[in-house]
């Protein structure tokens, strides 16, 4: 093929369509999604439970729901996309090459979204003992049997991990006559959403075991059951606490993990922590032209905020493609402190269009009536969980007082003196974070 | 249905067998209780080609060192990747010292090529290996292949050549036909089968087997080992295959790119074949395989499984005419299974000719088989041309190992039934995701091309079953059904989404 595009975005999902919708709507001429599945709408088709498009359309919708509306509007506004197309290579110069039943496709892209979303943790990575028959899902797997092709994917159920996905399926399995019998989490709190652990659970009866894990699958064929324990703060079973449970089914809900194979192949620096890209405050990666949004750049809980970075990666993607700024040059790092697990984006703008910056950040462990603070800016939550994501607005006018206010190193940069207690490490681009400006942001007790 | 020989077995001793026999005008049926070949003992195989097994003498010593000839050649026609980065043997103790001694002493007469090894030289070959080493033989023969891809490729090969299997297909009873033993009749769970000659490469049931026919000149059970595979970013840890003390821990590399290791010592009491892992065996091989190469961390684990093998009464590798039942052939393999298996299916030709089967060469024996195309590593011009000339290459199916429908296809066409059968084929579901992604796709592929219904796609055969019709598709609940109709208004509804 060998042709050009404007916005070439990799993955058809919400976080892909949407970007492909705010490129096109930017101004980009040739924006082209390609999508490995044969419809557009990722996941989102698997979800058929409501709660989604609360905040971006203002509706309780479902997923398939939500995906047709983004579908829609791509239509509408003209963007192109190749489905059944797999991206095999992807570089640092913007060339995406694919495969597709008529062929194979080379395209050279002005700027590239990357948009493969996340894969779930599966048995062998987290290494349950026993032995290896069917019966053991990942709970998408299952939801995709269930929603989709229509089967049950067994009829007695244990859950491991606490997950969303995991708490969704407890429910949708129940009310499709399976009988979930336990749901555990080795963790001493839940791993999901807490109106997921209420609406799911707890309005089920289905029983959440905290502080237990599975130490034996057991069955030949097909699972015949699976020995739990209770864990101690290490997270090794407590002998004498284990306890046979009869089931022919295993779901895993112990976790999702960014996609990012194409991205490693182009070179993208990665964070350890999110396990998706480092970007900058318009969602551009390490490397120019380079942009992430979604699941891929770090797990959302809610597609709305999915949608949301999707529409301001895909304007920014227009902008880069005609050549314009996409930042302004005049930028500081933002850390992760004390109890704070990670923070999106990992560099912001002291110039913007807008008054305010957002950002994204999980607590490491849960907090109850506690303060997040940057700087002399302060945040109070009443409560907060690693399983929920907090948003978290400053004043870009602040951000400028606290850089202008922070004492000046011999080489001339700004420093801020930093607590190096319980901060997260992470690797910064190859310019360096010492000569750098840094901001930490801490979540304290109140 | 009458037919000249019946091999009990699809493990890698029978389709070694079938494969042989393959090249003679004879009507060979090979019965598998097992869904697919090598589903028994095979597929959990350590896929070392061992550079030396067994006491001077022994039968296993004997076959080791004349299927070292076989192999390469094999591996050619069969097109199945197969390599030699040598087998290095450590010592840490004075008794491994003198094990050593033993085996550059009788290497000549095993016909095998061993260096010795100072420390230094050990820790030059393989800087990964422990300071506290003493010294090393080197023998470059060791070798690295996946056991299922050549039972597969065997299996493929002997069908091409008019062998025919027979799955799910248990042998339930046995008897010699009358008058004057001019047969042997098999009872098996899918009918009966008449035959001149009987192959009993049943492996861990193989004493069972002979003892319906009157023989009980051996026994025959199960031993379990646990085995690990560490991830990809540990590829090039060790370059050889590493074991400590005759193979008491193997630290080895594959040809994937992964790190294996796995120890000898069987873990179970006899007779136990359920092939489990435990969290008291992964820590015992990651003990021993850390005392050989300290670098290996436990959080490099990507997968754990458990290994059955045959073990039999006489402690060595039973291959020969029953002394009490004529027209039986015993093969009853003990490790190093897969490395002796050309030899032993040389030797059962030979044998099943001393007592009497007509061995007439065909002409027409194929002894190629073609590899199925491999998408991932063709060249874009490769590439094209595939697509041209059938559209399904163009479908990636497996993400994580690029594995496109046309392969998936192909896999199925020459055999594979199951969701297992068609990753160990083609590597679908391999990969970091584990099938969470291609594997409700390969299952509805399966389905599609053998005419199934979703419900009745295995992972493994038998009671393996992935899905089941869902409850309201015309049955009632068969549970829950009270507490869904009341929950119904309590909370379902909500602002739940993810």
């Amino acid at each position: 093929m060998g042709s050009e595009v404007d916005v070439a975005v990799i993955g058809g999902g919400p976080a892909g369509l949407g970007a492909a919708i705010a490129a096109r709507k930017a101004g980009a001429d040739r924006v082209v999604v390609f999508e490995r599945a044969e419809v557009l709408g990722g996941v989102l088709h698997q979800c058929i439970h409501n709660g989604f498009g609360l905040h971006h359309f203002g509706e309780d919708l479902t997923g398939p729901e939500y995906a047709h509306r983004l579908i829609e509007e791509s239509r509408a506004v003209g963007v192109d996309s190749l489905l059944n197309t797999m991206v095999l290579s992807l570089g640092a110069d913007r060339r995406v090459k694919a495969v597709n039943e008529r062929g194979l496709i080379d395209v050279q892209a002005g700027a590239v979204v990357l948009a493969m979303g996340c894969r779930e943790r599966t048995a062998g990575a987290i290494g349950l003992p026993g032995t290896r028959p069917a019966g053991v899902y990942t709970a998408g797997v299952a939801q995709r049997l269930v929603n989709v092709e229509g089967y049950l994917p067994g009829e007695e159920v244990v859950i491991l991990g606490s997950g969303d996905i995991g708490m969704i399926m407890a429910r949708r399995l129940t009310l499709e006559g399976a009988q979930v019998k336990a749901m555990l989490e080795i963790l001493p709190y839940p791993g999901g959403l807490i109106r997921n652990e209420v609406q799911c659970l707890r309005d089920f009866d289905i029983p959440l075991s905290l502080s237990h894990t599975v130490t034996c699958i057991h069955g030949r064929d097909r699972v015949t059951g699976v020995t739990i324990a209770r864990v101690d703060e290490q997270f090794q079973p407590i002998e004498g606490t284990e306890r046979e449970i009869a089931c022919d089914t295993l779901l895993l809900s112990v976790g999702l993990i960014p996609e990012n194979e194409l991205s490693r192949m182009a070179g993208v620096p990665l964070d350890p922590v999110t396990g998706g890209a480092l970007v900058s405050e318009s969602r551009e990666t390490m490397i120019a032209g380079i942009f992430a949004c979604g699941n891929v750049l770090h797990v959302h809980d809610l597609v709305d905020n999915a949608s949301l970075e999707a529409e301001m990666t895909g304007k920014n993607a227009a902008l880069s493609a005609r050549g314009e700024r996409v930042t302004s040059g005049d930028t500081v790092h933002v850390r992760a402190g004390r109890n704070v697990r990670y923070v999106i984006p990992h560099q912001v703008d002291l110039e913007g269009d807008e008054d305010r910056v957002r950002l994204w950040l999980r607590v490491t462990q849960p907090v109850a009536n506690s303060v997040i603070t940057l700087g002399q800016v302060r945040k109070r939550i009443p409560y907060g969980r690693p399983s929920e994501m907090i948003t978290f607005r400053v004043k870009r006018s602040v951000l400028r007082e606290i850089a202008a206010s922070l004492p000046l190193d011999e080489e001339g940069a700004a420093s801020l003196p930093l607590d190096e207690e319980g901060a997260a490490s992470l690797p910064l681009d190859e310019k360096g974070a010492a000569s750098e400006l840094e901001l930490r942001v801490c979540c304290d007790p109140e | 249905m009458h037919v000249d020989v019946a091999v009990i077995g699809a493990g890698i001793a029978g389709t070694m067998i079938a494969r042989e026999l393959a090249r003679y005008r004879l009507h060979v049926e090979v019965l598998e209780k097992e869904a697919e070949v090598s589903f028994g003992c095979t597929k959990a195989s350590n896929s070392i080609i061992h550079a030396d097994a067994g006491p001077l003498g022994s039968n296993t010593s004997r076959f080791t060192a004349r299927s070292h000839r076989l192999f390469d050649p094999l591996c050619d026609e069969l097109a199945v990747p197969f390599e030699r980065p040598g087998e290095l043997f450590v010592a840490f103790d004075e008794d491994e010292l003198g094990w050593f001694e033993q085996l550059v002493e009788t290497a000549p007469e095993k016909d095998l090529e061993v260096i010795s090894l100072t420390r230094d030289q050990v820790l030059d070959l393989e800087p990964a290996v422990s300071s506290d080493v003493l010294a090393g033989v080197l023998a470059p023969a060791g070798g690295l292949l996946y056991s299922f891809e050549l039972t597969i490729a065997l299996f493929e090969n002997a069908v091409q050549n008019g062998v025919r299997f027979r799955f799910d297909t248990q042998v339930v009873g046995a008897r010699q036909c009358t008058p004057a033993h001019s047969c042997i009749e098999l009872r098996t769970s899918t009918g009966p089968v008449r035959a001149s000659y009987v192959v009993n490469a049943s492996g861990v049931r193989a004493g069972e087997v002979a003892r319906m026919l009157g023989d009980d000149s051996f026994e025959s059970w199960g031993e379990r080992g646990e085995r690990m595979v560490l991830d990809q970013r540990c590829n090039g840890l060790v370059t050889h295959i590493v074991d400590r003390s005759n193979i008491a821990a193997v630290i080895a590399p594959t040809l994937h790119g992964n790190v294996f290791l796995g120890r000898w010592d069987a873990r179970n009491e006899r007779g136990d074949e359920r092939t489990v892992t435990t969290s008291s065996g992964i820590e015992g091989i990651l003990r021993e395989a850390q005392r050989v190469i300290p670098a290996i961390e436990r959080r490099d684990m990507i997968r754990a499984f458990s290994g059955v093998w045959a073990v039999n009464s006489r402690g060595d590798q039973i291959v020969e005419a029953s002394p009490s039942c004529p027209r039986l052939v015993n093969v009853c393999l003990i490790p190093p299974g897969v490395t002796i298996a050309p030899a032993v299916a040389e030797e059962v030709v030979g044998i099943l000719d001393d007592i009497g089967l007509v061995l007439e060469p065909k002409e027409d024996f194929e002894p190629r088989r073609e590899p199925i195309p491999d998408f991932s590593e063709m060249t874009d011009d490769e590439r094209t041309a595939i697509i041209e000339r059938d559209p399904r290459y163009g479908r990636v199916v497996c993400r994580c190992e690029t594995v496109t429908e046309g392969e998936i296809v192909e896999a199925i066409r020459r055999g594979a039934r199951t969701l297992d059968g068609v990753k160990y084929r083609v590597r679908a579901g391999m990969g970091r995701c584990q099938g969470g992604f291609c594997g409700p796709r390969v299952m509805n592929i399966l389905a599609r091309e053998l005419g199934l219904d979703l419900a009745e796609v295995t992972k493994t055969g038998g009671d393996s079953w992935l899905g089941k019709p869902r409850m309201w598709d015309g049955c009632e609940p068969r549970s829950s059904g009270e507490r869904v109709a009341a929950s119904e208004h309590v909370g379902y509804g909500g602002q739940d989404g993810k």
